[in-house]
């Protein structure tokens, strides 16, 4: 028989980058419920009025989970003001996550959001995570 | 083929920034939600719109989503349109949320963002 689908649970956490080269700390939690993160999708938010339209590498972000005890994410994040014609897909992830432990990392950025007269734009980053959670506590939260 | 219907949520954004509570009901004679998808009259404007949403009181996009992690542009085939993830009872219940507007300079208000819902199962 046919498992009935459930939709995952979604969390993000924030942060913002306000200088150039900024180093910022990441350091968070998600709810012990979940069990499991089968998804990331990085995204800069808000509408940026950059210089070009697209900025392939903005940053470098780093990820360990489970309170350093394991590191499946290092990678950069883009940026395009450009409407987007699909909708993001998460990149595969298959991570466990062992109840009350934090996320924590960094992200670096590359000096590379600038406007016309090559200032730099402040901006906001989501890291979005897709995960599952316990069977009986999927419904009724 | 069970029955699809398909549900449209209409939510009034008067201006820039603006942040507009909405709620609507599910139709009763379909049993599931199998997919959302949304659209804003000019995709210009979507970057930085956030939609916070629940679906019988159970948070499915928690504060901050972005409207962009549900939205394609006419080139995306419509059924492919559609965020397939959320799979939740219908059955009549409420789809309450909170949609906020990007402020994207150049943008014409007041305008209409409209969230899609695909219900099956008909009863």
């Amino acid at each position: 028989m046919e498992a009935a689908a459930t939709t995952p649970v979604w969390k993000i956490i924030q942060f913002d980058v306000t200088e150039p080269y900024d180093i910022v700390c990441i350091d968070g939690k998600l709810p012990a419920h979940l069990t499991k993160c089968k998804g990331i999708y990085f995204s800069i938010k808000n509408y940026l009025d950059t210089a070009i339209s697209e900025i392939p590498e903005a940053g470098e972000i780093s990820l360990l989970f489970n309170s350093r005890k394991t590191h499946p994410v290092h990678d950069t994040i883009g940026y395009s003001k450009v409407p987007t014609v699909k909708r993001p897909v998460f990149k595969k992830l298959s991570q466990m996550l062992l109840p009350n432990q934090t996320i924590t990392g960094f992200y670096l950025d590359y000096g590379k959001v600038l406007d016309r007269r090559g200032h730099f734009l402040p901006y906001t980053v989501n890291i979005y995570f897709e995960c599952e959670c316990f069977k009986e506590m999927n419904h009724g939260q | 083929m069970a029955d699809i219907k398909y549900q449209i949520i209409k939510i009034p954004v008067a201006a820039a920034g603006e942040s507009v509570k909405f709620s609507a009901d599910t139709d009763k004679l379909f049993s599931k939600i199998t997919g959302l998808s949304a659209s804003l009259p000019d995709e210009k404007a979507i970057p930085g719109c956030t939609l916070e949403l629940k679906i019988a009181d159970k948070e499915i996009f928690p504060e901050e989503w972005e409207l962009k992690m549900i939205t394609c542009n006419q080139s995306v085939t419509p059924n492919d349109r559609f965020f397939a993830s959320v799979q939740e009872e219908a059955h009549g219940n409420r789809v309450d949320g909170r949609f906020t507007d990007g402020s994207v300079p150049g943008i014409t208000y007041p305008y209409l963002a409209k969230i899609y819902l695909r219900l099956e199962g008909k009863i």
